[in-house]
């Protein structure tokens, strides 16, 4: 449990940040949007948290509703440039008219990003995109050929996600990283992965873990133990000392004696606090990780607006989920229960990273 | 105890990086690119990206910064504006 550790001083800094987080919560100031365009996918994922397929059932969102809801409901109270979009999905470049969705959400000022598994990232299509104002990527490489293909459960993906990691790097006005789930079979084999990356010129590279949500909670070759899961933050924490690639945890939960170790700051879930997201049909929630319903409202009935002002309690008031493993814990300060999307509907903690460590 | 004052004592312990609630990704995304081994890490210039997210842009990013700490901008920056004379001459 010796990852559990806080020292002194971290301990101090954490209740610092803590008094700072309060009025950040305060304050919610939107900084990123989500738009969840499509639920369609090209890939049927092992590991999704979405459970996204070709077919979904669920039709994307016309494009023109979302500018309907920028332009009427977010434009007036913001900065555009101040406003993150993030397309996302599914995999957004199932949607054709992806490059007019990014040319109009430029228009309006907004920078704009995407997270994409690489299946159909062609050069003529990152082109467009480009053109179209495309700022940040993030694409899905989860190991090397054998490990990624298993996940993806398509034999080409793995070439197809590095041909688009390629292209990526060398897009000088581009952001970017490289995103991986780490699996038990990839924790052994992450050096090797670290080394391959850097080979690529790839310089940012971030790694999160399975949840269960979606199929991924069903399928017991995905996850890590408990022992893995530490392997894989004393690697994350090793090589941001060698500082060879930029390389984070994501945003996932609280790590106890690793925080500021494996991330650049101490954990924090902004769902609801600066990240909003407007879903396939038309729900409003925190961030497009969080599958269970806490949805705040709708844009088909509600004002977008007056529900990112008024609603969100859940997000913004943790104190309900000092509840079950959270009830007495000392860690609840500082992690308020974990990250929303490890929240099943009925506000059950699902995973408890602390604990793991 | 005021915000200032809280951000100078988390310097004080050595995380006010980690304390910074503003989304950041390192700078030099450009300069970095054709180094093998260039130490990207930058303790000055934390990032967080949200779960499902996207690397926060750099342009958007130092935007975010100096709204958040709007009297932290190096000297140098501010520097000619508080040098700068009137057409007037007061």
């Amino acid at each position: 449990m010796s990852g559990c550790r806080l020292g002194l001083r971290k301990r101090l800094a954490l209740n610092i940040f803590s008094d700072l987080y309060a009025s950040t919560v305060r304050e919610h100031r939107l900084d990123t949007l989500f738009w969840e365009c499509t639920l369609r996918c090209n890939l049927a994922c092992r590991h999704c948290g979405s459970d996204c397929r070709v077919d979904p059932g669920v039709a994307d969102m016309p494009l023109a509703d979302f500018l309907k809801v920028l332009d009427e409901e977010v434009t007036p109270h913001v900065d555009p440039a101040d406003v993150l979009i993030i397309f996302s999905g599914g995999e957004v470049l199932v949607r054709a008219d992806l490059e007019e969705a990014g040319a109009e959400v430029t228009r309006r000022g907004y920078p704009w990003g995407m997270v994409t598994n690489g299946m159909a990232l062609t050069p003529e299509r990152f082109g467009r995109l480009l053109d179209a104002g495309l700022r940040s990527v993030s694409v899905s490489l989860d190991g090397f050929e054998r490990e990624h293909n298993y996940i993806r459960g398509n034999a080409r993906s793995y070439d197809r996600a590095l041909d688009a990691v390629r292209m990526v790097v060398r897009e000088p006005s581009l952001s970017y990283d490289v995103v991986t789930c780490v699996t038990g079979a990839m924790v052994p084999q992450l050096e090797a992965f670290r080394d391959m990356l850097i080979a690529e010129g790839v310089r940012h590279w971030r790694l999160f873990s399975i949840f269960p949500m979606g199929r991924a909670k069903d399928d017991p070759t995905l996850r890590m133990t408990d022992a893995q899961f530490r392997d894989m933050l004393d690697f994350i924490r090793r090589t941001r000392r060698e500082g060879r690639i930029d390389v984070s945890y994501a945003c996932e939960g609280f790590l106890g004696g690793y925080e500021a170790e494996v991330r650049d700051q101490f954990y924090q879930c902004a769902a609801g606090v600066s990240v909003a997201s407007i879903r396939v049909d038309g729900a409003i929630s925190g961030c497009t990780s969080i599958r269970a319903n806490y949805h705040q409202g709708n844009i088909y009935r509600d004002r977008f607006w007056d529900v990112w002002q008024n609603r969100f309690g859940p997000f913004r008031n943790r104190e309900w989920a000092r509840k079950g493993p959270c009830a007495d814990c000392r860690m609840f300060r500082y992690c308020l229960g974990g990250g929303m999307h490890l929240r099943g509907d009925d506000g059950e903690l699902l995973y408890c990273h602390y604990k793991r460590l | 105890m005021n915000r200032k004052l809280k951000i100078a004592l988390a310097a004080l312990l050595g995380f006010s990086a980690a304390c910074s609630s503003v989304k950041n990704a390192p700078k030099d995304d450009g300069k970095q690119r054709d180094a093998d081994t260039t130490v990207v890490k930058n303790p000055s210039n934390p990032r967080i990206v949200v779960m499902y997210g996207v690397r926060v842009p750099d342009s958007v990013r130092i935007k975010r910064m100096e709204r958040q700490h709007p009297d932290s901008l190096p000297p140098v920056a501010e520097q000619p504006r508080e040098e700068a004379s009137t057409p007037s001459g007061e």
